[in-house]
């Protein structure tokens, strides 16, 4: 029988994935640039990645809520080791790009509140995030990542501060179509960088992985529920109230937004320096604790397909080799960030091949949820995995489409 | 019972089949923690003509093959068969992790590598 | 399992044949409808000016912090003088060449402008600099527009 504060620990599982997942720097740039450009027009693409990601972060939770088993592992079984090791290797990839960008937005946000260049940051920075994850529980580190990042909502406060014509919000939303200049390769590309950012494919095995660290039992399934119906929506919103942002602020002024500063200005300019700090301490929450599960997620990945002891739960020493891929993730992420280069240009490239890896993700678990060996009566649904096929199929689309948008908008030029 | 296969003297065991039950899956120690992933099995043809699995072994040496070889197997790189106590989305053995001789890797990490950085053999917070 | 591999491979290469090249047909389509790098790069300096303009006044307002403010206009300067970069190392003809000839030196403008800018900021100077870069932001909005339309 569980206590309530474990059942409270629990609900932050879903917020702190959630925050990662919505509100990390891919989100928070890409949000900000498509409402500077698009307005709203491209909310949409936003509710279509909550979905997504509810969708398969339920599975993969339940998953491991009912086998006891690690996603990567079921993976591996299921699609044999040299399938699997493909596909540990192109999602492994994706994911160490973003631990790059998120390592390089801790950065940009220390270099808007103290005024020094980013590069001065990163090498403290990754010391923290490694000293983050060699001595800290797994469930403080949740826990204050998540609490921090719920700060962000000052973006959704300054939105009403500001005062914006809702009607014309609203009208935006609704139509979907831009009023600005934009061409239709541009807003395609767009739509596929957000839902690259939103759905993000280490999420996936965050949260399945999470939920083994904090032992989640069949039991459990109701908080897996909790997480996903609360935790997501909550992300999604946060990530419009960016965009709006953005398209109340920066579209009228002609500035289309191309760094963190122009980001988190919208605030500035609703709630003065106070406000800006403010929203500046959540980004630095948010990107940290990207960062976090980032690394962590290349820690259970490859320890899980290899067969290793993994999770912050053990002593390291019970666990030397998932350890070891944490330190060498944070060195190599940090060794490449050194090299000065820009951060935001990372995470545009971080957002696109989100999006390119995404089947790799999806699909094994998919296969897995609907496996009885390891689920026994708790396979899919009909309706769950009605869902999933059509998330599936748009996963594929975007994937397929994301690099050639990528080079014929130049990045969305 | 699937049809064609021959007869077993002990009718009241499990019948699993080795690919599905038995390979890519995870070995665990007798703590039930993460050995392991079995690559492959050892099977001993008896005096009798029986063949029997005698080893699980670990590891898919993706690593030997990946250099063109494959890799050669000895004794220490399994578990004896006799040490499984179940079978079931995972295989549990009643092993030590000392006990273990594939497991030289993990030691090495963890005494070269991992406890020697401060706080390495504590609990985590 | 050869046999079965010689049996698949036909129809697999006829697809495969298709599939290149409606994948070619669309790119080369998309080529077409994709931006005029003299209007994006002109489009990228106007919002750089803006932005700049944008940082001073807001921050003589005390709406954003000196470190944001100065960022904003570091950034801004990159962004700025990449554009222009952009714009002088097209070869373009006929009326776009007009439009190019007339963005480079609203575009030196506003870099020149941009400079005193960063120098004038957190000082009464700060507005009068921010209405200058204003100016140069919707002249070059301007000629985005205009290149833009030239297709």
């Amino acid at each position: 029988m569980k206590l309530p504060m474990a059942k409270v620990a629990g609900v932050s599982l879903g917020i702190l994935t959630a925050i990662g997942g919505f509100v990390d720097i891919g989100d928070l740039v890409t949000n900000a640039v498509v409402g500077s450009r698009f307005g709203l027009s491209l909310a949409w693409v936003v509710a279509v990645s909550v979905g997504g990601i509810a969708v398969f972060a339920h599975m993969s939770g339940k998953v491991t809520a009912v086998s006891g088993r690690a996603t990567f592992e079921i993976i591996r079984e299921r699609l044999g080791p040299r399938a699997a090791l493909a596909n540990l290797i192109g999602s492994t990839a994706m994911t160490l790009l973003t631990l790059m960008a998120e390592i390089g937005g801790v950065a940009l946000g220390l270099q808007l509140l103290t005024g020094v260049m980013p590069v001065a940051f990163i090498l403290p920075v990754a010391l923290l995030l490694w000293l983050a994850l060699w001595r800290v529980k797994f469930t403080v580190l949740e826990n204050v990542a998540g609490l921090m990042g719920l700060l962000l909502f000052a973006f959704l406060v300054a939105l009403f501060k500001l005062g914006p014509d809702w009607g014309e919000l609203g009208r935006q939303i609704v139509q979907q179509t831009p009023a600005t200049g934009e061409g239709p390769l541009t807003y395609a590309f767009y739509a596929v960088a957000l839902f690259g950012a939103g759905m993000t494919p280490y999420e996936v095995f965050f949260f399945s992985s999470g939920a083994a660290e904090e032992k989640w039992g069949r039991r459990d399934l109701w908080l897996s529920r909790v997480n996903v119906s609360l935790g997501f929506p909550i992300g999604g919103m946060l990530a419009v109230s960016i965009a709006a942002c953005a398209a109340v602020v920066m579209l009228p002024a002609g500035i289309g937004v191309s760094s963190l500063s122009q980001v988190v200005a919208p605030v500035g300019v609703a709630f003065g320096v106070a406000g800006l700090v403010v929203v500046l301490v959540g980004v630095l929450a948010a990107t940290s604790g990207a960062a976090l599960e980032t690394a962590l997620s290349c820690g259970y990945s490859i320890a899980q397909y290899a067969g290793w002891p993994w999770g912050k739960r053990l002593r390291p020493a019970q666990a030397p080799q998932f350890h070891a891929i944490l330190l060498v993730v944070i060195i190599l992420g940090c060794l490449v960030m050194l090299s000065g280069i820009d951060p935001v240009m990372v995470t545009e490239f971080s957002v696109v091949f989100s999006a390119v890896a995404l089947p790799l993700t999806y699909f094994p678990i998919l296969v897995v949820a609907n496996d009885p060996q390891y689920l026994g009566d708790q396979t899919n649904g009909r309706v769950m995995n009605f869902f999933a096929l059509i998330y599936l199929v748009i996963v594929m689309v975007a994937a397929v489409a994301a690099i050639p948008l990528m080079i014929l908008t130049r990045m969305g030029a | 019972m699937p049809e064609g296969l021959p007869q077993h003297p002990a009718h009241d065991g499990r019948l699993i089949d080795a690919n599905l039950h038995l390979l890519d899956r995870q070995l665990l120690d007798r703590d039930g923690r993460p050995i392991l992933a079995i690559g492959d099995l050892r099977i001993e043809r008896r005096d009798d003509g029986r063949h029997v699995v005698t080893q699980l072994l670990l590891g898919f040496g993706l690593t030997a093959r990946f250099f063109g070889a494959h890799r050669p197997v000895s004794d220490a790189d399994g578990v004896p068969w006799s040490s499984v106590t179940e079978v079931g989305s995972a295989i549990t053995t009643n092993l030590a992790r000392d006990d273990v001789p594939a497991l030289w890797v993990e030691r090495w990490w963890r005494d070269r590598v991992i406890a020697p950085i401060p706080g390495g053999r504590h609990d985590p917070g | 399992m050869r046999w079965r591999q010689r049996a698949s491979e036909p129809p697999a290469r006829g697809i495969e044949k298709v599939a290149a090249s409606l994948l070619t047909i669309a790119l080369l389509v998309g080529c077409g409808i994709a931006k005029d790098p003299l209007a994006v790069a002109l489009g990228d300096g106007s919002s750089a000016t803006a932005s700049a303009a944008f940082a001073l006044e807001h921050h003589s307002s005390g709406r954003l912090t000196g470190p944001t403010a100065r960022t904003m206009l570091d950034d801004a300067r990159r962004e700025l003088s990449t554009a222009m970069e952009q714009v002088s190392a097209l070869s373009a003809s006929g009326d776009r060449a007009d439009v190019q000839a007339d963005a480079l030196p609203l575009l030196a403008r506003a870099v020149h402008d941009l400079h005193t800018a960063a120098d004038r900021i957190g000082s009464a100077e700060a507005d009068a600099a921010a209405a200058r870069l204003r100016d140069d932001a919707t002249a070059l909005e301007r000629l985005e527009k205009q290149a833009a339309s030239l297709r």
